[in-house]
């Protein structure tokens, strides 16, 4: 049982404190385009990501946050910012337990030699029954992952008792961790869910639970008209 | 972002992934008014016709393969609305994807629901335990998601071909068992997805994960800007 949600029992009187959660996948990277294992590798966006962030920052431009928080990694940083473009109240809080697995050798590599050299390790990474052990060379597990972002998951709810709308920018692998633990679900169920480009996820306390999360939208890309989102 | 695309490794297990495509009916008058309403036939409010129509729009580049939906008529209205344009195409009803049968209570108020019948009620608002709870004279919810489950298998099965994008009409309840069994999940984490009218869910298969089936996109209701929906 994941310890974010506390109870499975619905009240029966309105939960006056109905915290709003908002996820976004940073604009595009050239990693993204050349089908690359990124990881903690420091890629800029491309002109392209750059106008998703600007699409995105228009679609939510009448949407207020109580606060923002990003992956420290600068393509998380530079989308969350494109966001906040006039609103000068806010400041975006950079957080390293956002960022995307460590792959460790493996990082900035093509998905498509992962394991290439090491069938044993490709065999677990394949299964999504064993792939939360599966430990990149030098690099993390998703075990790992799951446990950073969990720490920030119930860091960022202590923080926040409050009705607020939290955005948080980050990566592929670490927006699937936080979409889990708050939907308490297994972490092998994380992979189910697959996040584009600047793709928006929206999560909200039950109307009359705290703590027990539910799904509206997930991977909105419908700003993108035009130009497409990698995924 | 941390799927691969391995169009060019040998570790493929599925060159031609289907998609589905779920969309839950439009308006009825008990959505305005938070009914059960079960098998109860409701139609289409004017509201609940212009949002079926909208996503009508909004799908008409998809070339849909197959189209199912529950017999009840809200569902196969929009269905119908859908594919106005595809004469080639057929709706096959399925009675599998009706909503849940509230027996004895269809089409009354929830909190009329709350007031006669409030240990069922309590059971129902329990997440953990509305699995095995039954409505008088209805079902259980596990029997809703057996039926659901047949629907799915006999589905999966008729359309082996790959590379084909299935339609599903549905509603709430039948529409949580379906995303909930397609990707894996527990029963009781089907109740984490809130379908809203005429919202576009979007599943495929992952290229090489055997039964990978992923969530592409969530609710999606762009379409209804202008029109709007309840709650």
């Amino acid at each position: 049982m994941n310890t974010l949600s506390l109870s499975n029992v619905l009240g029966t009187e309105p939960n006056p404190n109905r915290r709003t959660i908002i996820m976004v996948l940073h604009g595009e990277t050239q990693g993204n385009i050349d089908g690359k294992a990124q990881g903690h590798f420091d890629a800029p966006l491309t002109d392209k990501g750059v106008l998703q962030t600007q699409a995105l920052a228009q679609r939510l431009a009448d949407t207020e946050f109580s606060a923002v928080y990003s992956s420290d990694l600068q393509r998380a940083v530079h989308t969350a910012e494109a966001m906040l473009n006039n609103r000068s109240d806010i400041q975006v809080q950079r957080r390293p337990e956002l960022r995307e697995l460590n792959y460790g050798t493996y990082e900035n590599t093509p998905w498509s030699g992962h394991g290439d050299e090491d069938p044993t390790f490709f065999k677990l990474r394949i299964e999504w029954e064993t792939r939360p052990i599966a430990k990149y060379p030098c690099g993390e597990s998703a075990v790992d992952l799951w446990q950073r972002v969990g720490d920030f998951a119930h860091g960022l709810l202590a923080k926040h008792p409050e009705k607020s709308t939290i955005l948080v920018v980050a990566h592929g692998g670490s927006l699937q961790a936080l979409l889990a633990h708050f939907l308490a679900l297994r972490i092998t169920d994380q992979w189910r869910f697959s996040f584009d480009n600047t793709g928006i996820s929206i999560i909200k306390e039950h109307p009359l639970a705290p703590r027990v999360w539910q799904a509206k939208l997930f991977n909105d890309t419908s700003h993108l008209n035009g130009f497409n989102s990698h995924g | 972002m941390d799927d691969p695309n391995l169009s060019t490794s040998p570790h493929i297990f599925n060159p031609s992934p289907r998609t589905i495509v779920m969309v839950r009916h439009g308006e009825t008058e008990g959505n305005l008014d938070d009914k059960a309403q079960g098998h109860f036939d409701a139609q289409l409010t004017e509201r609940g016709r212009l949002q079926a129509q909208a996503v009508a729009n909004r799908l008409s580049d998809v070339k849909f393969d197959a189209v199912y939906s529950s017999d009840l008529r809200r569902a196969m209205d929009t269905a119908k609305t859908i594919i106005a344009n595809n004469p080639d195409l057929k709706i096959q009803p399925r009675a599998q994807l009706r909503e849940y049968h509230f027996g004895d209570f269809e089409d009354f108020l929830w909190e009329d629901i709350a007031g006669a019948i409030p240990a069922v009620y309590q059971r129902w608002k329990n997440l953990d335990t509305r699995v095995t709870l039954e409505f008088p004279g209805g079902e259980s919810m596990g029997k809703a998601w057996q039926r659901v489950g047949d629907f799915a298998y006999e589905m999966l099965k008729k359309h082996r071909r790959g590379n084909e994008t299935i339609l599903v009409v549905g509603h709430g309840g039948s529409l949580q068992a379906l995303l909930g069994q397609l990707l894996n999940l527990r029963i009781r984490d089907q109740w984490d997805f809130v379908f809203t009218n005429t919202g576009v869910t979007i599943l495929d298969e992952h290229l090489y994960t055997p039964n990978g089936w992923r969530m592409k996109t969530f609710n999606d209701t762009s379409h209804l800007n202008g029109i709007g929906f309840a709650r």
